[in-house]
């Protein structure tokens, strides 16, 4: 396996440590990956844009019937049937996993901003261009049987490739 | 002692998830004011001062629309609003250095998300006195 590979199946790796522990400490739920896929229906996505130095977009999609699985169980109560509420749920999700990520890509990716979660009812259209990014990724994950898919794209230094942090 | 904490967040979602993990925590919560970003929060201390009522404790996410946490401190110590109240900063960005810019600006705890039940307790415990927990509060987020 040639470096890049190893360095780019590491920051996958990486992704999914961090999407376990946000439904671990905030849920208190398991969530296991399903593979490359997208979910399907998709019907509520999130994006998070970095700007600066490195430019990356962290997006999240969840089908509806997921999403509003997900405000319950943030809130611990059934009570979460609100579309804002549930849109809201989407975002912060998407916010705490790009905020975790941000944090694995070292020193230069920590002078570039995230943006607020932008919602949208459908697929959000990519925001950063996508070619000559030095890694496109999309998971599809579960948690309790309901599927959601993160999807992350970077374009960063030549110097910044090889820095990712380990998380664990 | 019952305590008045305001929670400042844009997201609704996570006001609601912290209040919750406040009570869950222990703390004797009279009340929970919200606001939506700093500037509803600056508004929220100046209502408070206007009526004389205490706000023992401020919960500001440091990511805001409006007005961001760091704005808010500064602009909180500018005002001289609730001066000595402790403030604790909430992100999901730990590598931000506004979160350096919070503590110097008067922040005295820092959270970052995702959080445990266990460090919002701990945090609490060390910037309130052991009165304001109440005495038989157990429990978890999501319990």
């Amino acid at each position: 396996m040639k470096a890049r590979d190893c360095t780019q199946d590491q920051r996958i790796w990486q992704i999914d440590d961090i999407v376990a522990d946000v439904f671990q400490m905030m849920l208190r739920q398991s969530c296991e990956v399903l593979g490359d896929a997208a979910a399907s229906g998709i019907g509520i996505s999130a994006m998070v844009l970095l700007s600066g130095p490195i430019e990356a977009q962290c997006l999240v999609e969840f089908p509806h019937a997921t999403a509003k699985k997900l405000a319950s169980a943030l809130l611990g109560s059934e009570d979460a049937a609100e579309d804002a509420m549930i849109e809201d749920a989407v975002g912060e999700l998407c916010n705490m996993i790009a905020g975790g990520w941000k944090s694995t890509l070292g020193a230069t990716a920590s002078a570039s901003d995230l943006s607020v979660p932008a919602i949208s009812r459908s697929r959000a259209p990519d925001r950063i261009p996508l070619n000559g990014c030095s890694l496109r990724m999309r998971r599809t994950y579960a948690f309790d049987n309901s599927p959601f898919t993160v999807s992350l794209a970077i374009r960063e230094p030549l110097g910044n490739r090889s820095s990712a942090r380990s998380t664990k | 002692m019952s305590v008045r904490v305001l929670i400042i967040d844009d997201s609704m979602v996570m006001r609601r998830i912290l209040e919750s993990a406040l009570r869950q925590s222990g703390l004797d919560l009279a009340e929970a004011l919200h606001a939506a970003n700093g500037m509803e929060g600056l508004a929220a201390l100046e209502n408070s001062a206007a009526k004389d009522l205490q706000i023992d404790l401020i919960l500001c996410d440091m990511h805001m629309p409006v007005l961001n946490g760091l704005d808010f401190l500064l602009e909180k110590q500018r005002r001289n609003l609730a001066p000595g109240v402790p403030v604790v900063v909430i992100t999901a960005d730990a590598s931000d250095p506004q979160v350096l810019d919070a503590v110097a600006a008067g922040a005295q705890g820092t959270i970052s998300k995702p959080f445990t039940l266990e460090r919002i307790k701990t945090c609490v415990a060390s910037l309130l006195p052991p009165v304001a927990r109440a005495p038989s509060a157990t429990g978890d987020v999501h319990e």
